[in-house]
């Protein structure tokens, strides 16, 4: 890690400005009126053009004074750790789009082993758990508060 | 409540549109009952018209069959995120809406392809029309006053009442289209809804505003805002004192939102009959009448073909103003 | 009205009998991530036509009481705001109850919620005419300096590094950006996802930026590293720190009260921007305002005081005008008219008995509050002695369930991917969560209103001063922001000139 977090930040915090900026470029406009939805996004990108150089001159200000960057140790994770962070962020997704297709409860009985493995549980505790908390999470939000969720491939069983 | 249900008395059915609906056509098999949850889905956020509405059939339905009828608001894009979940359900009849008036407008301003056309008619349960409102301390009397004012300062006068393109600002552009008006003549001030509408023509924001009739009944009963006309051809019991554009207006404008229940695109005779029943059945219960007076609306019902064709005209019509006003895409 | 006469039907066995129900019922779903009051309150509807109106007042406003109160508990225990009220101090309950104290937290966010509530209701009870007279003159003018005025809020609710709040404040307002503008109908940034039109929803928001990034988090510390069991405190103990950490600050308890009763009163602004405020102010006047955002107690105190006033506050257009303050006195409105009373002025004069019983139901759902709340707070916090590898998992089905539940579909989920990996960045890049929220619940009104300003007056900016009530408020307003500027500016380069 040689770039300064500062500067990947403040580079970061930039592309988005500009990203928002050609975003708004097709914006129509109110009629008779020199500005349109355009404008609020626009103030915006500028103030996080601004904050962005704030953040720059924080870590060349830091650079000046001899200041060590910290984040350098604290961001050296292991390769487990990678894991379970990309581990989440799939189960997250996998279950946004297995829900429609599976149903509830097959879709948060996957989730929940999954899940209970990646933070340190035996198989036999996900097991229960997977086996368990669906039905009791089911019963709590569809059979009591009315939340519609999907029953998908046990539609045939459903009530 | 069962025991209410049972000595429910059957009262009159009120209002223009009559539910004399082909019971002919009905004399086919219509005894399916769902026998497990049916999803009620409602395009329009938790504490409007339609939602209030819907909800009561919902409940109503489920004493009825004794499935639970689960309400889900799915709100997003001015309406169409809802219509397209009715539309593209499963047509089994474990999944109803709210099909709104917005069906003949959305894909007419270009939000979407869907139109009425992709939905199965159940029955028409509500009829709003828009109304028009000014503040207590306005200078204006009637209708004509507002026009006339229009007329010679075009552009002078605002008015609100929902987003841009609603079917309320439609309510007042197809109106001055129909004066032989500019539809700008009164510059529209987009809302998020009726409320901040209303809130902004009391804090002296707009000159006027047009929302439901029923939005603005609890301001007009406490003397915040005057209503001087509302856009219906018949008078209403809610407001007997205030003049209808059919009779107000030299062009007889009118114009008025509905709210169904409605099923997925072919959704089979059997089951579309069997809902098409039940709810003309409630419809005509003292509970429903009940609800409906509290909203100062009137009990209306109509099913099957008759709706269908009531929903082209409407498309139509509402087709014909869009274009004119220019917000056609 | 004398106070016998109301307390003599609030008591009644009845009525007494229907709050308590309605408090726990409230308890029970602000408890539950993305169930929300607004829910509870649309479930409740059907039960209301076989009471009479009365009752039907005081179920409604028992079970928003509690379920405002309730957002606390999924806030501390799971870092899941239960309702965007708790948002502003849900990283100080969340710490505090991490470090050993959740029940202490909760009780003195319990007894914050339960006075605040009954101060709003006093001040309802005796300044609704007053208080009416103020909202009537709110339009988008005044409505666009007030959240812009809340806005600076996000100097006060964020970290120490002046260039990070702000870019954290941006992005917050960025996302409110995602949908279609309010002055000409256009979709943006939305990418043709129909669901995305309406705007990036709060709650699945919510749930990203806290929930899932903490969860992200706690993976990435992997499992290698030892996860100590975190520790419960003995509940009467706990309820004894509690009442006197109450008792110290009933000085902010009462600020913050009157501060959100009013705020929740005006239209444009409820119990979340009331309790963004209070904490801001509080943090403004605090001893300790470097403690705030790490788990410090007075934060805390004043937004629930604030959010429960609020509740209160919200009820004052809605009784006066028939004008809803949010979407469930929308609801409890439909309730009474349909029990043949129209809320306005005449309500006053015309049905005194149901008004000041709606008062005499919310002081004792606040009482009674005492009593359920402090129940739920003490059946919840054994979630926290249940291990790791059963309580992550848990609340990341719950997170879910929850966006899910307030969408009915899908999009939630993505939100909460996509705004929890945002977040997770945030932390990376050492950036404040605070402001980003504030930027999203505020971002949408101060744009709305003044795109509406500007269209009524036809691109002129002078109007935004040409009304009474907006001069004040904007000057206010633009003094407010000058003076942070300022100082911002001074701090930046005036510490940069004595560090070289």
């Amino acid at each position: 890690m040689t770039l300064r977090r500062d500067f990947v930040v403040g580079a970061v915090l930039i592309a988005l400005a500009i990203a928002m900026i050609w975003g708004a470029q097709g914006f129509p406009r109110i009629r008779a009126m020199p500005y349109g939805p355009d404008l609020f996004p626009k103030i915006i990108a500028g103030g996080l053009i601004v904050s962005a150089l704030g953040i720059i001159l924080e870590g060349i200000r830091d650079i000046r004074s001899g200041r060590i960057d910290d984040s350098a140790g604290r961001d050296r994770i292991t390769t487990l750790a990678a894991l379970s962070f990309v581990g989440i962020v799939a189960l997250v997704a996998g279950f946004a789009l297995l829900l429609p297709v599976l149903g509830f409860h097959v879709a948060a009985a996957l989730v929940l082993l999954c899940a209970v493995r990646i933070f340190g549980g035996n198989w036999v505790l996900a097991g229960i758990m997977a086996l368990s908390a669906p039905v009791v999470l089911h019963y709590i939000f569809y059979s009591l508060m009315r939340v519609v969720l999907p029953w998908g491939v046990l539609a045939p069983y459903a009530w | 409540m069962k025991s209410m249900m049972k000595t429910a008395l059957r009262v009159g059915v009120l209002g223009a549109i009559a539910a004399s609906t082909s019971s002919a056509a009905l004399a086919q098999s219509c005894d399916w009952t769902p026998d497990r949850a049916v999803t009620y889905i409602v395009p329009w956020g938790a504490g409007g018209g339609t939602d209030a509405n819907s909800r009561m059939l919902a409940t109503m339905l489920e004493q009825k069959w004794g499935v639970p009828f689960n309400v889900v608001n799915r709100t997003g894009g001015n309406g169409v995120t809802g219509h397209s979940a009715i539309a593209n359900a499963d047509p089994d009849g474990y999944t109803v809406g709210a099909v709104t008036v917005e069906i003949n407008t959305m894909h007419w301003v270009g939000l979407t392809d869907l139109n009425y056309t992709n939905i199965t008619p159940i029955g028409l349960i509500d009829i709003v029309p828009a109304s028009v409102l000014v503040s207590k301390d306005s200078p204006f009397e009637t209708i004509g006053d507002v026009l006339d004012y229009a007329r010679e300062n075009p552009g002078d006068l605002t008015a609100s009442g929902t987003s841009l393109g609603g079917i309320w600002h439609l309510a007042l552009a197809g109106m001055l289209n129909a004066e032989g008006m500019d539809p700008e003549s009164i510059r529209w001030i987009p809302s998020q809804g009726a409320a901040p509408a209303l809130q902004e023509l009391i804090a002296g924001g707009v000159d006027m505003a047009t929302p439901a009739l029923s939005e603005g009944k609890a301001l007009v009963d406490s003397g915040e805002v005057r209503a001087l006309a509302y856009m219906h051809d018949t008078p209403m019991a809610a407001l007997p004192d205030v003049p209808v554009t059919a009779e107000a207006l030299e062009s007889g404008w009118t114009l008025a939102a509905y709210i169904t229940i409605s099923g997925p695109e072919g959704m089979p005779e059997e089951i579309s009959c069997a809902y098409q029943q039940a709810v003309e059945e409630i419809t005509q219960t003292q509970e429903w009448a009940e609800f409906k007076e509290s909203r100062g609306a009137e009990v209306v019902f109509t099913g099957g073909d008759e709706l269908t064709a009531y929903m082209q005209a409407q498309d139509e019509a509402l087709g014909e103003t869009i274009t004119a006003v220019g917000l056609a895409e | 009205m004398d106070l016998l006469a109301i307390l003599s039907i609030v008591v009644e066995p009845r009525i007494l009998g229907t709050i308590l129900l309605c408090t726990l019922y409230g308890a029970f779903v602000g408890a539950m991530p993305g169930l929300t009051a607004t829910m509870a309150v649309a479930l409740l509807v059907p039960f209301t036509w076989f009471m009479d109106p009365v009752q039907a007042a005081a179920a409604i406003v028992a079970t928003t009481t509690t379920a405002i109160f309730a957002g606390d508990i999924s806030g501390a225990l799971l870092k899941i705001p239960g309702t965007p009220a708790s948002a502003a101090y849900v990283e100080d309950s969340f710490r505090l109850s991490q470090t050993g104290k959740p029940r202490t937290t909760l009780f003195t966010s319990l007894f914050a919620s339960v006075c605040g509530g009954v101060i709003g209701v006093a001040i309802l009870a005796y300044a609704t005419p007053q208080l009416a007279q103020l909202s009537r003159s709110f339009s988008s003018d005044e409505a666009f300096w007030l959240a812009t005025l809340g806005l600076s809020c996000a100097v006060f609710v964020g970290g120490p590094s002046v260039p990070r709040n702000f870019a954290s404040l941006f992005i917050g307002l960025a996302v409110a950006t995602i949908g279609i503008d309010v002055a000409v109908g256009h979709p943006r940034y939305t990418f043709g996802v129909m669901e995305l039109y309406d705007g990036i929803n709060f709650i699945p928001a919510m749930i990203g930026i806290f929930a899932l990034s903490e969860l992200l988090r706690n993976s990435a510390l992997g499992r290698q590293a030892h996860l100590g069991k975190l520790v419960v405190e003995p509940l009467f103990s706990a309820i004894r720190d509690a009442w006197r950490e109450f008792r110290k600050r009933w000085k902010n308890v009462i600020r913050s009260a009157s501060g959100g009763t009013v705020i929740g009163a005006l239209p444009g602004a409820g119990a979340d921007v009331a309790a963004w405020i209070a904490y801001a102010v509080s943090r403004r006047f605090s001893k300790t305002p470097e403690a705030y955002g790490r788990g410090h107690v007075e934060g805390v105190v004043d937004g629930g005081a604030a959010n429960n006033a609020a509740v209160a506050g919200a009820w004052t257009p809605a009784l006066v005008f028939g004008i809803p303050g949010d979407s469930v006195t929308a609801i409890a409105i439909g309730v009474l008219m349909m029990k043949g009373l129209t809320p306005g002025p005449d309500i006053f004069t015309n049905d005194t008995v149901l008004v000041y019983t709606i008062f005499g139901s919310f002081f004792m759902a606040n009482v009674l509050m005492l009593l359920t709340g402090g129940l739920v707070v003490a059946l919840a916090t054994q979630i926290l002695r249940v291990p790791r590898a059963v309580l992550m998992p848990l609340i990341l089905l719950l997170s879910m369930i929850g966006g899910y539940a307030i969408t009915g579909s899908v999009i939630a989920i993505w939100i909460i991917l996509a705004l929890g990996l945002l977040a997770s960045g945030m932390i990376w890049a050492g950036m404040p969560l605070a402001p980003a929220i504030l930027g999203i619940v505020l971002g949408r009104i101060v744009e709305d209103n003044f795109m509406v300003s500007m269209m009524k007056s036809r691109g002129d900016l002078t109007e935004f001063f040409a009304r009474d009530t907006a001069a004040v408020l904007g000057t206010l307003t633009l003094l407010v922001w000058a003076a942070l500027l300022l100082r911002a500016g001074w701090s930046f380069f005036g510490n940069r000139t004595s560090s070289k």
